[in-house]
């Protein structure tokens, strides 16, 4: 049998509706979708199509109701309560994160710190926000184990946003739970971008003392959409710097009244319509979450392919702890190559930096990397796939 | 290298295909970046390596290493030969401007030329070259055409008086006119598209309003003992000469002119056409035969028969003929029979009824 009549186990129950062949192994960017989250999207269009937000009719009724439950469930998975925190949908994270930075009230705040291990999503808002506020900007180095390398006395007044999980390989900000008390402590805010822990380290950022945490559906098997999990206090003191519909509760000729209202305070950040189909399917996807473990799967059969591929000569593995999203190359060897390689034996991988250059390139300097990040929907066949195809694609281009 | 080939394939997908035409813009950015000495930050190579064997791999992984390995060198052959085969094609078409014919070498072997009979020109092959010695001669032959033909495009332009390339003892088909221009043909007794040229003339009327005249030109060839491309050529010529010389008219028709017209457009007594016959049939002594009886047909009596054999195998019209071979490949130089000329212009091919009736 050749690579490319293995991998076409057929994938049963919510992926059914995939090809056999196509082995899509990029759900750090994206997971894909069960059957289950299409379908309540689908039913927002079919049966309850409108405008959710101060609609009287029975169908708007119907979408204020499914938004308003989605927060519920969100912060439900988190555990977090609603008393402290607010929900909020974007249209990303990178959309959430500039939107919270630039609502923030950061007047007597010192600094703003984050870590060397960013996506860009994170990196370039803390440059332009430092250099517009006139703030002493701190990217501190994170350990092999994902850690921060910092001393508590840099905390003073800052605020600090950073990953729980690297979208390069999967390495999670250890001993994160520390550095929240530490950051509190010191009266900082910790913001959390935490787009890649959210199925796998959910009991973490549970346990976690967040301000603000920014994460999207679209990684989570919901549709595309971004969040932020962000605390009252914070909302209130903000002064939203993108506003227009759905904002406010009163307007005058040269001036305007934003929402009081507790309850309503994510309308801050939640400026004109929203995608209710998305929000329809991101509860769905809540819901098929809590459901049952669907990370250790992935997990499994994200180890058993980076087992065998770090066996190749000349493999090299960034990160050695088990993820279901690691990243490596290989010794004179084009990345992007080899992903396309793989795209021709319909191997979906990554290959590049994955919007981390500054770590990836001018840190490590490493070169462009292939990211493989499973999903529930992998099987074993994708498994045997990759490893097989590897071994040719490698013989090849040696 | 990869690159440049990959340029030079989307290019051409590019003019069928708009999808291709990204992937070549791509592509000559890498080009432009690799000819300024600087690095393709795009990795064009690498993209299109990987999808190329990425798709051959699919297929055989075994040639897929095969590519791999050697790809910088399938590349830089490919590259090469697709330059060696623009500039043949330019080189072709300068020609074919020139020339009328996209391969002076062998005129024939164009199908893009007007019909004619060829001059060819010497060469040496690839392997007669090693064989002799003269690998310098193969190499640097076809600069020494190119730098013929670019010497030569001059003549595509000027104007062409008929009355500067005349012969010694011109003779015109109709009695000459000094109101009308004239036109002058240059013409081999053997080439079957002079018979055609001469046929298209008479249909065209073309006799009538010109001042028609000739240059009989056996076309020189390696191919036959007697150093002409057509066996009897030679020969036929000698007789054109010696009527021409003598200034013999029957019917008010010069006999020179009556001898070519026999020669060119009539069958023999078995229907086959007598420059057929010429060509490949008579011998040297049935040819000559054939001649004297065709001037016999125009009214020459014996006497007069054996005195023109004289008259044509004699110096002066030896002398003649390289006269006129002197004004056709000095200073008319063609290498296409039948050229006429006529209004300025000249054609080097046989020009169809239409042109000839403007």
């Amino acid at each position: 049998m050749n690579i490319f009549q293995k991998g076409k186990q057929e994938r049963k129950g919510d992926f059914a509706y995939l090809r056999p062949e196509d082995c899509y192994i990029d759900s750090a960017c994206q997971s894909l979708r069960p059957q289950s989250i299409v379908d309540a999207e689908m039913e927002y269009y079919q049966k309850y199509n409108a405008c959710g937000g101060r609609v009287k009719y029975r169908w708007g009724e119907e979408v204020d109701k499914k938004v308003d439950g989605t927060r519920q469930q969100l912060l439900a998975y988190l555990g977090k309560s609603s008393n402290e925190y607010e929900v909020a949908f974007t249209v990303n994270t990178t959309y959430g994160v500039n939107m919270v930075l630039n609502l923030l009230d950061l007047k007597g705040y010192k600094q703003i710190i984050t870590s060397e291990i960013e996506h860009n999503s994170v990196m370039l808002p803390t440059i332009n926000l430092a250099q517009r506020l006139g703030l002493e900007r701190i990217v501190l180095s994170r350990n092999d184990d994902g850690s921060v390398v910092y001393v508590p006395e840099q905390l003073e007044k800052a605020l600090v946003i950073m990953n729980s999980v690297s979208n390069i390989d999967g390495r999670p900000l250890s001993k994160i739970k520390e550095l929240a008390s530490d950051i509190h402590e010191k009266g900082g805010i910790l913001c959390v971008d935490a787009a890649q822990a959210m199925i796998g380290q959910r009991k973490l950022l549970s346990d976690l003392d967040f301000d603000c945490l920014f994460g999207s559906s679209h990684k989570m098997y919901g549709p595309s959409l971004g969040f932020v999990v962000i605390k009252k206090t914070l909302l209130k003191n903000g002064t939203p710097f993108f506003i227009g519909g759905s904002m406010v509760s009163d307007v005058l000729k040269d001036s305007y009244t934003l929402i009081q209202d507790e309850n309503q305070l994510y309308t801050r950040l939640e400026p004109g319509l929203q995608d209710w189909a998305a929000i329809a399917g991101f509860s769905a996807a809540l819901k098929w979450l809590s459901e049952e473990d669907r990370y250790e799967g992935a997990l499994k059969l994200a180890t058993a392919t980076r087992d065998g591929l770090k066996e190749m000569p000349g493999v090299v593995m960034l990160n050695p702890s088990p993820s279901s999203t690691f990243a490596w190359y290989a010794e004179n060897i084009d990345s992007h190559a080899i992903a396309l390689m793989y795209s021709k034996s319909d191997i979906m991988v990554r290959s590049g930096y994955f919007c981390c250059h500054y770590f990836l390139q001018h840190v490590k300097n490493l070169p462009p990397l292939v990211r493989m990040s499973f999903g529930a929907h992998n099987t074993d066949a994708d498994v045997e796939k990759i490893i097989s195809a590897t071994q040719t694609i490698l013989s090849i281009l040696r | 290298m990869f690159c440049i080939a990959s340029f030079i394939i989307f290019a051409i997908l590019g003019l069928f295909s708009a999808s291709y035409r990204p992937l070549a813009k791509k592509a000559w950015y890498c080009v432009f970046r690799k000819i300024t000495f600087r690095p393709c930050d795009i990795n064009f190579d690498q993209e299109v390596k990987g999808k190329l064997l990425g798709s051959i791999m699919k297929r055989s992984p075994l040639l897929a290493r095969f590519v791999n390995k050697w790809s910088n060198v399938i590349a830089a052959i490919f590259v090469i030969l697709t330059i060696w085969s623009l500039l043949s094609v330019l080189n072709a078409g300068l020609n074919l401007y020139v020339y009328d014919t996209c391969n002076p070498r062998n005129v024939q072997s164009c199908s893009l030329g007007g019909e004619s009979c060829g001059v060819d020109q010497s060469s040496i092959g690839f392997i007669a070259a090693i064989q002799n010695g003269k690998l310098g001669t193969w190499v640097s032959d076809p600069f020494i055409l190119f730098g013929k033909t670019i010497i030569r495009i001059p003549d595509r332009i000027k104007t062409w008086r008929a009355e500067n390339y005349l012969s010694e003892n011109t003779t015109y088909l109709q009695s000459f006119d000094q109101s009308k221009p004239t036109a002058l043909e240059v013409i081999d007794p053997g080439c079957h598209f002079c018979a055609q040229l001469l046929r298209n003339i008479k249909e065209a009327g073309f006799d009538q309003k010109y001042n028609l005249t000739y240059i009989a030109y056996p076309i020189p060839s390696t191919l036959y003992e007697d150093g002409h491309k057509f066996k009897q050529s030679y020969l036929i010529t000698r007789y054109l000469e010696a009527l021409r010389i003598k200034k013999g008219i029957h019917n008010g028709i010069p006999d020179d002119w009556q001898l070519l017209e026999k020669v060119l457009l009539e069958n023999d007594t078995d229907g086959t056409a007598l420059q057929v016959k010429f060509n490949t049939i008579y011998t040297d002594k049935e040819a000559e035969d054939t001649i004297l009886r065709l001037l016999g047909s125009i009214g020459y009596n014996e006497n007069e028969q054996a005195e023109l054999k004289t008259s044509a195998h004699s110096d002066a019209v030896t002398e003649q003929i390289k006269k006129n071979i002197d004004i056709v490949e000095k200073k008319i130089r063609t290498i296409k029979i039948p050229t006429i000329m006529f209004d300025g212009r000249r054609y080097d091919r046989v020009v169809d009824v239409k042109t000839l009736k403007k």
